[in-house]
């Protein structure tokens, strides 16, 4: 059984309110009802008669939440501008971090240029993994879990926030850190490269097909990581209003 | 100009309380709530969920000032009137008084006029 007084959370927020007026107005209501219960137990009554009549003098949660939406009750940005808050912002934020990381790859990995995984200090390796793995999985998967949180916490269902994780979701897919090993050959010893995306070579030559064929892959699972989890909370912390 | 036509005619009367006795003393919603019950003796009740609503833009439109506060082991917020609430309070006040009059002017002709 839901809490006194929290029906009106939902469905403020589901009118778009902001999460945090919505808390501060049930507050409110609360610390009001426990007045009222107190005055009406003071009056004689038992506490659960000192309840229902303090829940009827407050109003119905109904009418009670109609009234804050009617009196231009403060909406999030994620409801007046999800293409905004799901799609710029997210998008934005990743090109920013993902150009941090591989600004910052640069700079640390230049006493190294050139030199090949074997021949390098063991520190640098691990650095380059690290890289790699935020560049191709953590920023993704922050930015993801962020605009799923925002979505769930606003109780939000646009269809900006599949268009974002799916855009998330290519450009991870399609970016990152890569480090590829060029073998010792007659002449040469070996070295390492980097690039931004994942090159799949067959004979010796970049391979369109099969490239694209693992960029749609690692996409398309992050895609449904997120959709997974954005899927389950929304059935998980996002139940019917029940007034 | 032609004059507007009067809105309802309780449209603005909570604000108008409110912003008058906040005056006097900073409140939270249950204090004011009793407090326009006991003032007008019963005649004027405000919906005791519904104050905050109206609480909210007045501070929204920065008419009055927010603070939690914690009184005897008990967190509220307290409202107080800010500088624009009082010109709010005495634009509105100015309104109240001019209908008021004009409606007891209205009354005492009708009370005295002759029967037909």
């Amino acid at each position: 059984m839901p809490l006194p007084l929290e029906p009106i959370r939902e469905q403020l927020l589901r009118a778009g309110v902001t999460p945090r007026y919505a808390s501060r107005y049930v507050r409110e209501l609360r610390e009001h009802l426990a007045d009222l219960i107190e005055r009406e137990c003071a009056s004689g009554f038992g506490i659960g008669r000192a309840t229902e009549r303090a829940l009827r003098l407050i109003g119905s949660d109904a009418d009670l939440a109609r009234a804050t939406i009617e009196r231009g009750a403060p909406r999030s940005l994620a409801a007046r501008a999800p293409w905004a808050t799901f799609v710029i912002l997210p998008v934005g934020l990743w090109m920013a971090m993902f150009a941090a990381d591989i600004v910052s790859m640069m700079h640390l990995l230049w006493p190294v240029r050139g030199l090949a995984p074997s021949d390098m200090p063991e520190s640098y390796r691990v650095l380059i993994a690290l890289g790699s793995f935020i560049a191709r999985y953590l920023i993704g998967a922050l930015l993801a879990a962020g605009c799923i949180v925002v979505a769930v916490r606003q109780r939000l269902a646009s269809g900006w926030i599949w268009v974002g994780l799916g855009l998330i979701a290519l450009l991870t897919g399609i970016l990152g850190f890569y480090m590829h090993v060029i073998p010792p050959q007659s002449g040469h010893t070996g070295e390492a490269v980097y690039s931004m995306t994942a090159l799949v070579y067959l004979h010796g030559r970049v391979d369109l097909i099969a490239t694209l064929g693992a960029w749609a892959l690692h996409a398309a699972v992050l895609f449904a990581i997120a959709a997974a989890a954005y899927h389950a909370l929304r059935a998980r912390l996002m139940p019917p209003i029940l007034t | 100009m032609p004059r507007q036509p009067n809105p309802n005619f309780m449209a603005g009367v909570p604000e108008l309380m409110i912003l008058r006795l906040l005056q006097d003393r900073e409140m939270y919603g249950y204090q004011i709530v009793q407090a326009i019950r006991a003032e007008t003796a019963d005649v004027v009740s405000l919906g005791e969920g519904i104050v905050y609503t109206v609480l909210h833009a007045l501070e929204r439109e920065g008419a009055l000032k927010p603070r939690r506060k914690t009184v005897e082991g008990r967190s509220r917020i307290y409202y107080s009137v800010t500088a624009s609430g009082l010109r709010r309070y005495r634009d509105l006040a100015e309104n109240w008084t001019t209908l008021a009059a004009a409606i007891r002017s209205v009354i005492k002709g009708a009370r005295h006029a002759p029967a037909t």
